[in-house]
């Protein structure tokens, strides 16, 4: 059973997406509970997965791999490790939230929910998968269906109409794809085996010149996508454009897609290329801190705002991964699960909102509070998440991230952490203004509360903002483990050094129980696959 | 004895042409769409036959009836049949219909027999028969202006393409002394060839150039979007993919069995074709209005896609079969293409992509068709095209091509925008007129069927890497066999020193 964990949970979305396609339009219902029940069967084996992961063993679980185009070297091969768990069950969060929140769409919903379904399969496909190909394939079927989720249901605004939006959204990813797909066909026609098989590639040496380079080509393209300063502008007038169950995975799921493939194909695969290349990437990520949170606090419309502060903290989250020490790392993850919840909460809340009250400029609000009690409490959680408040998620997370940016570049650690203030500054402003100035009754003769459904979906989010902050540790440990687990082997053992080296500090026994265990658990585990 | 059973696909279609000639005499009333069915079901037929039958070099080598022809014969076939189950839709309007599938019947016999050529006269043999045909059917439409244009344009510009590789072919001949591919690579590898080697590379480019023009790779493309405006829509398909399969086909056979030695003359042809079609074809095709004229410009892009693996080393087994591969999945998403704008231009007399608006609203199941072609051609997953390209780029990139790869995978980029903005016509925008649109239920049928091709082929393209690896080392397995045993005739032929000659 454990082993098709992985697969049912990429295609059961799908497999809604097609069924979808199948019900005539006029049946309303059918179609909606079709769509719920695709995104929410993922759930329990999200769950699962993160129960069952052998924590003592660590490494890749729950494999499934066959022989799909043998010349090829191609193989549909998935595997999690905790990494990819915790993400998998982000994703499975919010498709679900995401579902509900496009409950009362009106227009063509067939086709929008059959395009969010077929785009969070391949999400999912991103995190399981280990072989390059498939990676790839998955990575596209995410980004694609943008095009048309924006371009057909979006809202155009500022002087910007939704097709600009999405053309730019997909022109710029699919340049990023580009590159991508350069460096995949370098790491596959490196050795002599052709294989693109992720554990394959594992044990090929490349060597420094060709990791450079792949390291640059994997961080530029998966880079746009996480909304890297300067390739980030397709993100604001996207994430502005979008409805709002687009929004929400767009900004909380499909970000972290660039810096997972970041971590996974870059960090991982090509550990030398991203040692020359961590300065960089810690500068840009310092850029994007205070740059996003900067232009943030300079917007006037709703979604600007939250999609500045998407591209602030995506900035956090590659802040962690640019220390590539393991408080850092972890941090980056922790950061993708907070502002993935978060910013799926802040998008439900303001498409809420902004279906209420017509507008999305913060300036002709005030006052909501007395009139959506529950949309006020569960967006001031997100906010106090965003600047990283103690017993939020946001705090461990952001904590971590600069934390590890300390221990490699302290400089740039200090500079970012600027940008903290400015996001407390930003939020508290907005809250401040929409929830609790004057309300004015003349412009607003009807403020209802959130609907049922609504409002579990973004509970169950602000809470699962605070429940993180308050016990963050089943996370950090599924991460931790992951990442220690499921290095080179050349890595692990060079880790395994500097980890002794580190083992007085305080922070790092805290962090990181049972690593030596389950370091050689996992290369016994290697020798006895290569043995095989 | 030689065995011409190999030879019954050739045969039966040869047949099929003359008797449809012949069936068109009877008043179109009567026969009510019959000649096209017929040939499909006899193009489906030869292509049963031909994937049964043993394989073959009958003729002294002329013919190489084996695993590369057979795949060749895939794709001109498919292509075929599809067109000609859509042609059923037209056959009551078109006053020749008997002569349209004669013609179409046999410039694909044309173009298989380039798929299974042996030597430089089989090769130009087919060329010729799959040209002409296609002068008279780009003229189909007689009262059209722009028909007209088209078959004249193609008349002229084809003639100088086909002189081109005969005079090619005549400068081969005149420094090697033969015209059957596995006697030229043994006797190019002969020592005392090498003094006679610019002659022999200007003949070689020469050919390529001719074959160049037949595939519409930049600088030979000139006539691609003008005859694929304005010839009729189903002829425009069959131009575009089948005769373009049979232009790489010859490509693939005559460079993938002749080993010429130091290649560095023709692979940077090769590379320099290869990036300005895929350059310039991207880049002509983003400002293009008309539907067909776009697809032209983007078909130009297409077969600088197939050149980056020719252009990495035409002797590995990817190279031939990623471009097999690409060039039967091209034909299905091309034909498919070419259909819709048929039906577009039926229903609203336009081909511009403006005609295409609001399609979703007029006519969804045409609408996702379309959109599946579309993505298709840019390349995304999990259609028949990503496959086809990464398996292209995978193939040239192990060539050495890396920058071929690079700016292969940047035009895709560009590539993608003006397949988006027809998307964007067909799903964005609302129609300003919201009546439902008729179209005939043959094209219907065939575009289908195109689109359950480009995703089978998608999702599962394993069965086409085998086809494509099984024809490739039958290419390389004829021409290294061929080298050994041929080696000594020549040797012995060698008192007439062909490099000696003028």
């Amino acid at each position: 059973m454990n082993e098709w964990l992985l697969t049912i949970t990429i295609l059961a979305p799908m497999l809604a997406a097609v069924i979808l396609l199948l019900i005539p339009e006029k049946q309303g219902l059918a179609i909606r509970l079709v769509a719920l029940a695709g995104a929410a069967i993922t759930l329990p084996p999200a769950i699962l997965l993160c129960l069952n992961y052998d924590r003592a063993k660590g490494g890749y679980q729950f494999v499934q791999d066959f022989a799909w185009v043998p010349t090829l070297g191609i193989r549909y091969h998935v595997a999690a490790d905790g990494i990819s768990v915790v993400l998998i069950l982000l994703t499975a969060v919010l498709i679900t939230g995401g579902v509900f929140a496009s409950w009362t769409r009106p227009d063509r919903t067939k086709e929008f929910l059959s395009l969010l379904l077929l785009l969070v399969g391949g999400v999912f496909g991103v995190f399981a998968a280990r072989d390059l190909f498939f990676l790839f394939l998955f990575y596209e079927i995410a980004v694609l269906p943008m095009y048309l989720l924006i371009g057909v249901w979006g809202t155009s605004s500022q002087g910007r109409t939704k097709e600009y939006s999405a053309m730019k959204l997909t022109l710029m990813l699919m340049a990023g794809s580009a590159f991508i797909l350069v460096a995949i066909l370098g790491m596959y026609s490196y050795s002599t085996v052709h294989t693109f098989d992720m554990d394959a590639l594992a044990r090929t040496k490349f060597d420094a010149g060709f990791q450079h380079w792949a390291f640059f080509a994997v961080y530029v393209g998966f880079g746009i996508l996480a909304g890297i300063f300067p390739l980030h502008t397709w993100s604001p007038d996207g994430h502005a454009s979008a409805p709002t169950a687009v929004s929400m995975l767009h900004a909380g799921v499909l970000m972290k897609l660039g810096a997972y493939g970041v971590l996974r194909l870059g960090i991982q695969m090509l550990p030398q290329g991203a040692q020359d290349w961590s300065f960089v990437m810690a500068c840009i990520a310092t850029i994007n801190v205070l740059y996003g949170a900067i232009s943030a606090m300079g917007q006037t419309d709703l979604k600007y705002i939250i999609a500045y502060s998407s591209v602030s903290h995506m900035g956090m989250v590659m802040l962690g991964l640019a220390s590539l020490n393991p408080v850092g790392i972890n941090g980056a993850v922790m950061q993708m699960v907070s502002h993935g919840v978060m910013t799926g909460l802040f998008f439900a809340c303001v498409g809420l909102i902004y279906e209420r009250a017509h507008t999305r400029i913060v300036a002709k609000m005030g006052g909501f509070a007395t009139k959506m009690p529950i949309v006020a409490v569960c967006m001031t959680v997100g906010g106090l998440a965003s600047f990283g408040l103690p017993a939020t998620s946001g705090f461990i997370a952001e904590f971590l991230c600069f934390y590890g940016m300390w221990l490699r570049y302290p400089a740039l650690a200090l500079i970012a952490i600027l940008g903290i203030v400015v996001t407390a500054v930003y939020v508290l402003r907005m809250m401040q203004k929409i929830f609790f100035g004057q309300f004015n009754p003349e412009d607003y003769h009807e403020l209802p509360d959130a609907r049922t459904t609504e409002r579990v979906a973004i509970s169950v989010l602000a809470c699962c903002l605070i429940g993180i902050g308050l016990y963050p540790k089943p996370f950090v440990d599924l991460i931790d483990i992951g990442w220690r687990t499921t290095q080179r082997p050349d890595v692990i053992e060079q880790a395994r050094r500097q980890h002794v080296a580190d083992a007085t500090h305080p922070l790092a026994a805290l962090l990181t129980p049972s690593v030596h265990a389950a370091n050689s658990e996992t290369n016994n585990d290697r020798n006895r696959g290569l043995t095989r | 004895m030689t065995d011409y059973r190999p030879l019954a696909p050739y045969a039966l279609l040869t047949i099929l042409a003359l008797a449809v000639a012949l069936l068109g005499t009877v008043p179109a009333a009567r026969r009510s769409g019959a000649l096209g069915w017929i040939t499909a079901i006899g193009a489906g037929l030869a292509l049963f036959i031909s994937s049964q039958s043993p394989e073959a070099t009958p003729w002294l080598g002329m013919l190489r009836l084996d695993a590369f022809s057979k795949a060749c014969n895939v794709i001109f076939l498919a292509a075929l049949a599809i067109i000609s189950i859509a042609s059923t839709a037209e056959e009551h309007r078109t006053a020749f219909a008997g002569e349209f599938y004669a013609l179409l019947t046999l410039s694909t016999v044309g173009l298989m027999l380039m798929g299974a050529s042996g030597g430089l006269l089989t090769m130009y043999l087919g060329l010729e028969l799959s040209t002409i045909a296609l002068f008279a059917l780009a003229g189909f439409s007689k009262r059209e202006k722009r028909s007209a244009e088209a078959a004249l344009k193609l008349l002229i510009l084809g003639s100088v393409a086909s002189a081109v590789v005969l005079y090619g072919a005549s400068i081969v001949y005149g420094v090697l002394g033969t015209t059957q591919f596995f006697e030229m690579s043994a006797a190019m590898s002969h020592p005392h060839a090498a003094g006679a080697s610019a002659a022999l590379y200007f003949g070689i480019t020469f050919i390529v150039a001719g074959l160049a023009f037949k595939v519409a790779a930049v600088p030979f493309h000139l006539w691609a979007p003008d005859v694929y405006e304005g010839a009729p829509s189903l002829v425009t398909a069959f131009l575009s993919t089948a005769s373009k399969a049979g232009g790489f086909a010859a490509l693939l056979r005559f460079l993938g069995s002749v080993q010429v030695p130091e290649d560095r003359t023709i692979s940077t042809l090769l590379i320099v074709l290869s990036a300005i079609s895929m350059i310039v074809g991207n880049l002509s095709a983003l400002s293009q209005k008309n539907f067909k004229r776009m697809l032209g410009y983007s078909g130009v892009a297409q077969s600088g896609y197939i050149l980056t693996a020719l252009a990495a080393g035409s002797a590995t087994s990817k190279t031939i079969s990623s471009a097999l591969m690409y060039l039967l999945l091209y034909a299905f998403t091309n034909v498919a293409a070419f259909l819709v704008a048929q039906a577009i231009h039926d229903a609203t007399g336009s081909d511009q992509i403006s005609a295409l608006r609001g399609l979703h609203r007029r006519r969804p199941t045409l609408a996702f068709c379309a959109v599946v072609v579309m993505f298709s051609l840019g390349g995304i997953p999990p259609l028949a095209g990503f496959v086809g390209k990464l398996y292209l780029f995978t193939a040239a990139w192990d060539g050495g091509q890396r920058c071929l790869v690079l700016i292969g995978a940047l035009t895709s980029v560009a590539a993608l925008y003006y397949y988006l903005m027809v998307v964007r016509q067909i799903y964005l925008l609302d129609p300003e007129d919201d009546r439902k649109i008729t179209v005939a239920p043959a094209i219907v049928m065939a575009i289908s069927l195109c689109t359950a091709a480009i995703l089978a082929i998608g999702i599962y393209p394993r069965p086409f890497v085998t086809m494509g690896e099984a024809a490739a080392s039958a290419v390389q397995v004829t021409s290294v066999a061929h080298q050994r045993e041929a080696a000594p005739v020549v040797a012995a032929s060698d008192v007439s020193s062909p490099h000696l000659r003028p």
